[in-house]
């Protein structure tokens, strides 16, 4: 009971560690995660390139992850041209949709007019779809393409041209967006919530298309004298709409970054107090300890007027012999005329507890509460044993067992090593934190967040109490007293019926295990 | 229905605890190659664009009547530059098999245009100048009657049952294609089609409803 020990808390923080070590392995991944994939829609491969003279090539993959055949409407945005789908050329309607019929993947293919625009300053490609959803980099995903149900998807994008320097490129409507130049071209990877639509605008360099059209040609489009107008309109247009875009730079998300270092501070601030209680109740057990063996002297009488059932904490199952705390509580109670103990033979007795006999303790009242027939006071009780108590007396034992820790904490004779105030919500607190920085998608924030409190509770409850230092003062001074006990005495044989004539002496050693007759015979279970 | 409930409960519960995840991967943005452009068909009348064109069944039936003339685009543009020297721009230009109509801004009033007729048996005539609100005129350099003509004719050998009527360039009836000639094809049973084609007669839309 007394033992700290460190394993649980060790599992405890093996466990807990899993959630920072976890964030810090998404924070330097490249890819993302997501909860809740659309079935029928499981990503969106959007590619465009800018030519020198300002014309916008564009391929959509819609990867549908099935084999089902689907009917499907193609929106298209203003100034699309060359319309394919699978390779094949697909008649549009001026009001800009085309059908089809597409089967596990469907592959998009159009030329744009009109969305890049030439400036002093820079090339505007703007698909953030401000003055329509056309016009972005393709209106809702799932809407027209015939895909039952709601969820998310991935998008992948990447824009090509001949010169990137400087380039930029904010992206709009797409969740845990990782955005860089790299490899040729502006590329980007998030998740499409809802499996909308999503929106770019791209700031290249004049380079990139010195012979594009310097009006533009979309109508209703954010106009402006420069690059830099237009790009600064266009993105407070989309903030406005509610739809802002969002540059990301190369490294891994900040918000990542963030949530393990948190994680991270959390589990080192868990770590230094679990070691910090454990070291404590360490020190505990050692401090004020008289350096040598207790004076033989002190031991021949009670060291203290500690009761026997706090006695029994602190003592514990040191040294031999069958020892209870209850027996020797009634014991106790006989010696101080509470209730009496006569011998009906040389083992039975018979044990009367008067009407309104009154224990000086709470651990007193509660023996003789179980021992009341219905615990009524205003009656006199009279039981012989042995056995005492019947068959309840083994469930009597396990209350009457807490009851005498619970006094030892409030007497601080001992403590709890590990509290549950404070490993519960911690664990609680960890994997909140780790959902949230997971957008919900990490199995183990789920897992830990629901079973980490358990695995906490079991920690608290596994690591046990500890001695405080007068509790093992206590401790040592009683053990010494029942050697003595057990060394000098003819306790060993004498039953419960000789309190009358032991008195307090076997009292104590019924505690201490010098008495083990007398334990035998009142002991529940 | 108690393991109907507790399935339920069960899919619930898998769906909150973030049972189907799936991963997006950078390395599959970075490996997307680059889209193409379309590259030049070796004549407007083999547009790939054209294949998205599905023809009716018209029971053996011809044209339902002759084809707009190409050939007229030239001699029109020759005889509004003699009868309005210097006029280098012109909107709205559509001809069918003997008449080629167009719109010129008025030499002598800014913000006014003329409406001119041309046809070879009647030469050319003008209409009363009229204000117009907005400029929609465009360089008669934009007018190739070589590459009309080359559609044209194209298409009338490749769809002989097809009428190829009213081509017209104007502005606003590009949309948003940029300046673009668009024509209807027609058929026995009425139009089948409208297209598109940029200014060098390349089809760039087909727009049919099936």
């Amino acid at each position: 009971m007394r033992a700290a020990s460190r394993i649980p808390a060790i599992v405890l923080l093996v466990v807990l560690g899993l959630l920072p070590l976890q964030a810090w392995l998404r924070a330097g991944r490249p890819d993302v995660r997501y909860s809740l994939p659309l079935d029928g829609l499981e990503g969106v491969t959007w590619a465009g390139v800018v030519s020198p003279d300002g014309q916008l090539s564009v391929t959509i993959v819609y990867d549908f992850g099935d084999d089902e055949t689907r009917d499907a409407s193609i929106r298209l945005p203003s100034g699309a041209r060359f319309l394919g789908a699978d390779g094949e050329p697909l008649a549009a309607s001026i009001g800009r949709y085309g059908e089809t019929e597409a089967e596990g993947t469907l592959t998009v293919t159009y030329e744009r007019v009109g969305a890049v625009t030439r400036y002093d300053d820079g090339v505007i490609v703007d698909l953030s779809g401000v003055a329509s959803d056309d016009d972005s980099l393709f209106p809702c995903a799932r809407c027209y393409l015939n895909v039952d149900g709601y969820g998310n998807s991935s998008i992948f994008g990447a824009l090509f041209a001949e010169d990137r320097t400087d380039a930029r490129i904010a992206v709009s409507g797409v969740d845990q967006l990782r955005s860089e130049e790299d490899d040729g071209a502006l590329r980007f990877v998030g998740v499409l919530p809802g499996a909308d639509s999503a929106g770019a605008l791209a700031w290249l360099p004049v380079a990139a298309a010195p012979d594009a059209p310097t009006a533009p040609g979309v109508p209703d489009a954010v106009t402006g004298g420069s690059a830099a107008e237009v790009w600064e309109r266009t993105r407070d247009a989309a903030h406005d709409s509610g739809d802002s875009l969002r540059e990301t730079g190369g490294g891994p998300p900040i918000g990542r970054i963030a949530a393990a270092v948190v994680l991270t501070a959390m589990w080192l601030g868990l770590v230094a107090w679990i070691v910090m209680r454990l070291l404590v109740a360490r020190r505990a057990l050692a401090a004020d300890r008289p350096d040598g063996p207790v004076d033989r002297h002190a031991a021949f009488s009670p060291p203290s007027p500690l009761e026997p059932a706090l006695i029994g904490v602190v003592v514990g199952d040191a040294g031999s012999g069958r020892r209870s705390a209850v027996a020797a509580t009634l014991l106790s109670l006989a010696q101080r005329g509470v209730l009496d103990i006569d011998g009906i033979d040389s083992e039975r007795y018979a044990l009367t507890i008067p009407s309104g006999a009154k224990g000086a303790t709470a651990f007193e009242e509660a023996v003789l509460g179980e021992l009341r027939p219905q615990g009524q006071v205003s009656s006199t009780a009279t039981l012989t044993g042995p056995p005492l108590w019947g068959p309840a007396g083994p469930a009597a034992a396990r209350r009457l067992d807490r009851l005498a820790v619970k006094e030892a904490k409030r007497t601080r004779l001992i403590r709890v090593t590990l509290t549950a105030a404070v490993l519960i919500p911690a664990s609680l607190a960890m994997g909140i934190v780790a959902l949230i920085a997971s957008g919900g998608s990490s199995w183990l924030a789920w897992g830990l967040t629901l079973v980490g409190p358990v695995v906490a509770l079991a920690a608290t409850a596994l690591t046990g109490t500890s001695l405080t230092a007068k509790g093992a003062i206590e401790r040592d001074r009683w053990i010494e007293y029942g050697e003595w006990l057990r060394a000098n005495s003819q306790l060993g044989d004498v039953g419960a019926p000789g309190v009358a004539t032991w008195g307090e002496p076997l009292v104590y050693a019924t505690v201490l295990g010098a008495a083990p007759k007398a334990a035998e015979a009142l002991a529940p279970g | 229905m108690a393991g109907a409930r507790g399935w339920s409960i069960a899919v619930v519960l898998c769906a909150l605890a973030g049972c189907s995840t799936r991963t997006a991967s950078y390395d599959v943005s970075v490996a997307i190659t680059s889209p193409t452009f379309a590259p030049a068909p070796p004549s407007p009348a083999e547009s790939p664009q054209l294949d998205a064109l599905v023809l009716r069944d018209t029971s053996g039936l011809g044209a339902p009547g002759p084809n707009a003339d190409p050939t007229l685009v030239a001699p029109a543009l020759a005889a509004l530059d003699e009868a309005f020297p210097g006029t280098d721009r012109v909107s709205d230009l559509y001809f069918d098999d003997e008449n080629v109509w167009m719109t010129i801004p008025d030499p002598q009033v800014s913000g006014r245009s003329i409406s001119i007729l041309w046809s070879a048996d009647r030469g050319i005539s003008s209409g009363e100048p009229v204000f117009t609100e907005v400029d929609t005129t465009f360089p008669i350099a934009d007018v190739r009657p070589e590459a009309i003509t080359a559609l044209v004719d194209g298409l009338a050998q490749r769809y002989s049952t097809l009428q190829i009527d009213l081509p017209r360039l104007d502005t606003d009836l590009s949309y948003d294609l940029g300046l673009s000639w668009r024509m209807d094809l027609v058929d026995a049973r009425g139009t089948l089609a409208t297209i598109f084609t940029d200014l060098d007669g390349v089809v760039t839309v087909v727009d049919q409803e099936r």
